[in-house]
């Protein structure tokens, strides 16, 4: 009932177009809302630059009951992670026309997640999965109009970017938002690992004591990250608020 | 071979349990936090290994944090009769950076690098690590002179301690040649900055032993025209074996011969606080080629003509390495497409300031290439991907073979230096050696243009059978390579594993100066004995690492050490090495029936290894054998859950949708109601389901978010009409 509405409420016309890929928020984004109080969040702001840029996506049916297996996996709950990497794995399977559309998510570890569901998958139609900042880089800058960049902008790579080689892509588009983007010196992951730094916070402590005293020394505009508990540890860490780089860059590219 | 046994070097020491107490209460006295001494089991056999093939477990682990400290905690050890032996990255390879005295961390803190005059200098700090220097030098468009193949990890103490060099900086910005001064913490407590003006007066003030004996053996040598050309000879060459006795030569007031022993003393005359360095241009512009030539004789009859073209790397590889080379995922095509026989290989790269320099370069090395009668054209490339694929063959060398070794074997791996014109005989030598031993898949490979090369041996070394072995074929080696003139150790350091040769290496006169600078530095042998200078002509066959299987997902790991620098609890609890060490501790104790031992351990490892374990895979982002600790991690959780929480989690499964939302109705919750309520009952529900079952909810979290919705561009059900 929550679902319908909210979709109701934010319903826009569609685009009559086939869709170009299959989009898969984040359950993060659902527990844990956006680090500045009256922003829209990760998911309004991905789907605001697809729009902006002429991009039609297709969200799962039932994707409130999805999620990527992490939370599971990290815990070693492998009975759990089985039930819900099947359920994941067949909503993805028919939203992608078996393979045809590729996947996209918004939060770089649950790409990470789901691109080890998708590895214990043996079908012959492989699905493909890439994180929203990859898709951002290649099928959303080029069609943004033109607009002015925020000044500054101290940039945290994750974990997860790191392992699945988006760094690159991370910084094509932090490198969109502002003219000088600057990861720390002492860059590193943050260690809040979904729900680890809750349960430990001294590991997220200790973890992101010498990077936050580089980030506080730059005094950049905008604190950015891809990966919602992330954001969450480092704003921890420095006070800073942390958010996802497509909130940022559906900010400066507003009309 | 006479060899001298004043018991002076040989380190044996054992504690009863009273002189334990005492000698920890004076450590704890020494350190600013008396919890920066550690005694648990954990602790000392977690940070007992580094990524050599010996092992010692030391009696305590010390955290030091400044000069000071260290000072306090050598005049502790003197007075409790224990011996200290610093360790930092853990990265080196020949035994010298263990020890079952006390052991003492100068990673930790230690970190500060200070750039000055725009990047030409650098000051650093010993924890600091290659990889973190060369980060900040870059922003001057300078690098450290050092090139170590572990920079990730090794940190700047272990560089100056051994005497680091690397693949292209050789003998001429290696550490003694790019070291300006050192602040060095003597045995006896005494700091001295040699860098200081008043250098040279202040020791003479504070150490005059030291200083007076430095220059009565600067005499000594000079005046002993075979010691001169010893020296001569021997430091032409990298050379980490014995001490830097060319710094008695080069140098002329005792202060900076002392900086300059320093160097290379591995933790055995002092303690080096900080450094300052000269640092060398970073040439940006790049180009690269793998030369394959018909055979190692014409690869190596090569290199001098190459060496005059400006060279930066050349990098060997012999048959056997392209073999296994062929077999790696993702091999460059030229090594993939050929059919190897006697085939070898130089990895050849030439850097420039400038896209025009470079094409100079590459022209005047293309006159060379063309005469030296290669089996396919040389290829040079400016492509980063390619050029990344012919470092990743030359690179992958060692784990490839460290990695597959059988189960219950080790790994060492060896570093020798000749003459380059007797490099190429040298290495068929040693392929009939490694036949004549029955070690297989031991490759040549390494920095020719320096003639030093290194391979890897590996065997059961624990096995009486290997140990034989390993020692019978070590005098081969030794007769090998002195009779061409070389060193046994051209970049790894002495350690324990070739301390036993140093005297028939150098001769009985300069294994004497050596002896008598270690005793004028540390008189009373507190610092790391037997590691260099060692009276036992058994001690590279003592001590040697036992590797029990413990677990799929990390038996193949060498130790290396070079995932610590990435892991996120590095500094909190334990790093990815340490979660696999201890694992084999506690397995070999299981092994040794030492349950009270195994109990110790395994009551701590829960919180410091698997509990504070953030499973990021970080680690393998960095392991050369792509070990992902945090999958063992995960494992062990997976294990010691609880059957009712396993229930849990899968109903969880079953209804994700009903416990986001849940999770994000009770911060919406949380948000509106005052810190104190909820961190009281939070805290609570820890106590009784354990710390790491409930989350800690902490009052900078923000509120919960909006559900997730199927209304974007199209709804599934919209599309499929269309």
């Amino acid at each position: 009932m929550v679902d319908a509405v909210v979709a109701t409420e934010r319903m826009r016309p569609a685009p009559r177009q086939a869709p170009a890929a299959v989009y898969f928020p984040a359950c993060v984004q659902t527990m844990f809302g956006p680090a500045v109080a009256g922003t829209p969040g990760t998911q309004y702001s991905f789907e605001q630059l697809c729009e902006r840029a002429g991009v039609t996506l297709l969200v799962p049916d039932g994707i409130d009951a999805l999620c990527c297996g992490t939370p599971w996996a990290s815990k070693g709950m492998t009975r759990g992670l089985a039930t819900i990497a099947a359920k994941t794995l067949a909503a993805l399977r028919t939203a992608t026309r078996d393979g045809e559309l590729p996947v996209i998510c918004d939060a770089s570890s649950c790409t990470e997640g789901l691109r080890h569901i998708i590895e214990g998958d043996r079908s012959e139609h492989p699905l493909t999965v890439m994180d929203a900042v990859e898709f951002a880089a290649t099928s959303i800058l080029p069609g943004l109009p033109e607009y002015v960049k925020i000044e500054s902008l101290a940039l945290h790579p994750t974990c997860s970017s790191t392992r699945m080689g988006a760094n690159a892509a991370l910084q094509t588009v932090a490198s969109s938002v502002a003219e000088h983007v600057e990861i720390p010196e002492n860059w590193g992951c943050c260690a809040f690992a979904g729900d680890r730094g809750m349960l430990h916070p001294e590991l997220t402590k200790s973890a992101t004591k010498a990077q936050a005293t580089d980030v506080l020394a730059m005094d950049a505009v905008a604190h950015a990250s891809c990966n919602r508990t992330c954001e969450l540890g480092m704003t921890r860490a420095t006070g800073k608020p942390y958010r996802h780089v497509l909130e940022l860059l559906e900010e400066v590219t507003r009309p | 071979m006479h060899v001298e046994n004043k018991g002076v070097f040989v380190s044996t020491t054992t504690v009863s349990s009273e002189t334990g107490t005492a000698m920890f209460g004076a450590l704890r006295a020494a350190v600013g936090d008396p919890a920066r001494v550690k005694t648990r089991a954990l602790d000392l056999h977690a940070n007992a290994h580094d990524a050599s093939h010996f092992l010692l477990i030391p009696q305590a682990v010390v955290v030091a944090t400044d000069a000071a400290e260290v000072g306090a905690l050598l005049r502790a050890g003197a007075a409790q009769g224990v011996h200290l032996t610093f360790r930092s990255g853990g990265t080196s390879l020949s035994g010298q950076a263990i020890t079952d005295g006390v052991l003492v961390d100068v990673r930790r803190n230690f970190k500060n690098i200070d750039v000055l005059d725009d990047g030409l200098r650098v000051r650093v700090q010993p924890g600091v690590t290659v990889r973190a220097l060369n980060t900040r030098l870059a922003k001057y468009g300078r690098k450290f002179g050092p090139d170590p193949a572990s920079e990730s990890a090794a940190t700047i103490g272990g560089v100056v301690a051994n005497n680091s060099s690397g693949m292209a900086c050789g003998t001429v910005d290696n550490t003694y040649q790019t070291l300006e001064s050192v602040t060095v913490v003597l045995p006896s407590g005494t700091v001295i900055d040699t860098g200081a003006a008043d250098a040279d007066e202040q020791l003479l003030k504070h150490e005059p032993v030291l200083y007076n004996g430095l220059l009565e053996l600067a005499r000594r040598t000079r005046d002993n025209e075979a010691s001169v050309a010893t020296i001569r000879q021997q430091f032409s060459m990298k050379n980490t074996m014995g001490y830097g006795v060319n710094s008695l030569l080069d140098f002329d007031r005792a202060v900076d011969m002392l900086a300059h022993l320093i160097v290379g003393s591995e933790g055995t005359l002092g303690f080096v606080a900080e450094a300052i360095f000269r640092t060398v241009p970073k040439l940006p512009h790049v180009t690269t080629a793998l030369l394959v030539f018909p055979g190692l004789e014409a690869a190596t009859a090569a290199l001098p003509a190459l060496v005059a073209t400006g060279a930066a790397t050349l990098e060997l590889m012999d048959a056997l390495s392209l073999i296994v080379g062929q077999k790696m995922p993702g091999a460059p095509a030229i090594v993939v497409d050929l059919m190897v026989d006697q085939h070898a290989a130089l990895l050849v790269e030439y850097h420039a300031e400038s896209p025009e320099k470079l094409a100079q370069m590459l022209a005047i090395g293309m006159q060379t290439v063309n005469t030296l009668g290669l089996t396919l054209p040389a290829d040079f490339t400016t492509d980063a991907g390619i050029r990344g694929q012919l470092w990743y063959l030359r690179k992958g060398i060692i784990p490839a073979v460290g990695g597959t070794r059988p189960q219950g074997t080790n790994a060492l791996l060896e570093d020798i230096v000749v003459p380059v014109p007797a490099l190429a005989r040298t290495c068929m030598e040693l392929i009939r050696l490694f036949a004549k031993y029955e070690y297989e898949n031991s490759m040549i490979f390494g920095h020719a243009k320096d003639g030093n090369v290194h391979f890897m041996l590996t065997d059961d070394f624990g096995s009486a059978v290997g140990l034989e072995r390993f020692s019978r074929f070590t005098e081969d080696l030794v007769d090998l390579v002195l009779a061409e003139g070389g060193s046994l150790k051209a970049e790894h350091g002495t350690g324990r594993v070739m301390a036993p040769y140093v005297q028939r290496q150098f001769g009985d006169e300069l294994y004497d100066v050596m002896r008598r600078i270690k005793v004028l530095f540390d008189p009373a042998g507190m610092l790391n004995p037997g590691v260099l200078i060692n009276d036992d002509p058994n001690a590279h066959l003592k001590d040697l690492k036992a590797i029990p299987a413990v677990a799929k997902e990390v038996d193949r790991c060498t130790e290396c050490g070079w995932c610590e620098p990435v892991c996120p609890s590095r500094n909190v609890t334990l790093t990815p090495r340490q979660r696999i060490v201890s694992l084999r501790a506690i397995e070999q104790a299981r092994l040794d029936g030492n349950l009270a031992l195994v109990a110790e351990m395994e009551k701590d490892y829960e919180y410091d290894a698997v509990q504070t374990c953030a499973a990021d895979g970080m680690c393998q982002t960095a392991c050369p054998v792509n070990i992902n600790t945090g999958d063992l991690m995960k494992r062990l959780r997976h294990d010691e859950a609880n059957p009712l929480e396993s229930a849990l989690w899968n109903v969880a499964a079953n209804n994700w949708g009903t416990v986001t939302r849940g999770a994000g109705l009770a911060l919406k919750a949380i948000a509106s109601v005052p810190v104190p309520l909820v961190l009281g009952p939070n805290r609570l529900a820890r106590t009784v389901l354990g710390t790491d079952t409930v989350p800690l909810y902490s009052p900078d979290l923000p509120g919960g978010g909006r559900p997730r919705h199927a209304h974007s561009g199209q709804s599934q059900k919209e599309n499929h009409h269309g």
